[in-house]
């Protein structure tokens, strides 16, 4: 967590999904994005600026702005806003560039 | 003639539904996973009878669904060239990259939320309006818990209200008010003119939208620059063969009435009343006075 106030307020019908961030288990809804499951775990730092070091953490949640770009299931810059969660997805903070995975050059 | 619509909200949709149903062979491309744009995040009654933007939006896909439109999603359209007379695209379809040749182009990408220029805007909790709609309203999640709306429009009203009315703590700030935005890994606080400090987790940007011309740009649309919206325009009187540019691209945030008629000349223009040019498969004339319901 990060101390901030973000929380999913219900769930619906969606069910369950497992996936991993950062290594750790994270239990999103089938309904989620990358963007909105990590969100609503209270996490928002996506991704470590390759020019400052800075963190960012998604701003337009459209695909466009580039601020969510993640390493998901070993593919970097990967935009977390418009990925939907699977089963057994792992989605890590994106370093810079990132780097490819093995499973993402396959 | 083959025709793609980039871009599946309100105007792509109808324009998408309006063309096939005139004999084109159409491809409706988006990079969302489900066709209707803002419809899909925004929520709020159109109009006395009831109809909101999720009727609106089972009304589109019906349209659309029930003409030969292709719909094409988790399509990012990452370049677009002229080639002869006509153009190919360069699409990234669920990863895997293809070339999509059309004789004409319906550029229908819709509005870009205008960005908020002070130190500390980049930090994560800093998001677009539609931002913050998708997820209360797709996702049912609060973006945070204290929440300051930065705008002075109709949109920063109504989402001051929403997110009041899901449970968070909002206040409301002109873009003028904010001096920096402090915080280590996201937003903790504002810093105000007048030496004031808000404690806050989240700030969302609803300063107004400006047409997203990116894609128009890409293919020398000729644009000018418009500082009332703080954005491009494509210019007045724009002669682009075989290139339209509808919707919200057009028109900005200039309410859907205007961007339901617009598109239906656009469409008119493209392939001209037929025999069939009555069918459209969708209510447009209903569509339209419950659109201008809304804008009040």
């Amino acid at each position: 967590m990060n101390g901030h106030g973000a929380r999913r307020r219900a769930t619906g019908t969606a069910s369950a999904v497992q996936i991993t961030f950062d290594g750790e288990p994270l239990t999103a809804v089938d309904t989620d994005t990358v963007a909105s499951a990590l969100i609503a775990a209270g996490h928002r730092v996506f991704t470590i600026d390759s020019h400052d070091g800075s963190p960012r953490g998604g701003f337009c949640f459209v695909g466009r702005c580039s601020d969510c770009l993640m390493v998901i299931d070993g593919q970097p810059g990967t935009m977390a806003c418009i990925t939907p969660v699977r089963d057994g997805m792992r989605v890590e903070t994106q370093h810079g560039r990132g780097h490819w995975g093995r499973e993402g050059q396959s | 003639m083959n025709v793609a619509v980039i871009g599946a909200g309100p105007a792509g949709m109808i324009a998408a539904g309006m063309l096939a149903r005139r004999g084109q062979s159409v491809t409706l491309i988006d990079e969302q996973t489900g066709s209707g744009g803002h419809l899909r995040y925004d929520r709020y009654p159109v109009g006395s009878d009831r109809h909101d933007s999720d009727s609106w939006l089972t009304e589109l896909r019906g349209a659309v669904d029930s003409s030969n439109a292709v719909v094409l999603l988790s399509a990012i359209v990452w370049a677009a060239f002229r080639v002869g007379d006509g153009f190919e695209l360069a699409v990234n379809h669920a990863g895997a990259e293809r070339t999509i040749v059309a004789d004409h182009l319906v550029v229908a990408t819709g509005t870009t939320d205008l960005a908020l220029i002070v130190p500390g805007a980049t930090l994560p909790g800093v998001m677009t309006s539609r931002a913050a709609r998708i997820l209360l309203n797709r996702h049912d999640v609060l973006p945070g818990q204290r929440l300051v709306v930065v705008g002075a429009g109709v949109e920063a009203e109504r989402l001051t209200s929403d997110l009041a009315s899901a449970g968070a703590e909002v206040s409301t700030v002109t873009a003028d008010e904010i001096e920096s935005i402090a915080g280590s890994r996201g937003v903790e606080s504002v810093h105000l003119t007048g030496g004031r400090t808000v404690t806050a987790d989240c700030v969302v940007v609803a300063r107004g939208e400006a047409p997203d011309l990116q894609l128009a740009g890409m293919l020398e649309a000729p644009r000018t620059y418009d500082s009332s919206v703080e954005g491009w325009r494509l210019a007045v009187g724009a002669d682009l063969p075989g290139l339209s540019v509808i919707g919200g691209a057009l028109l900005g945030a200039a309410g859907p009435a205007h961007v339901v008629k617009a598109t239906i000349d656009t469409v008119e223009r493209i392939a001209p009343a037929g025999p069939e040019s009555g069918e459209i498969g969708l209510d447009i004339t209903g569509a339209i006075i419950r659109w201008e319901a809304v804008q009040g």
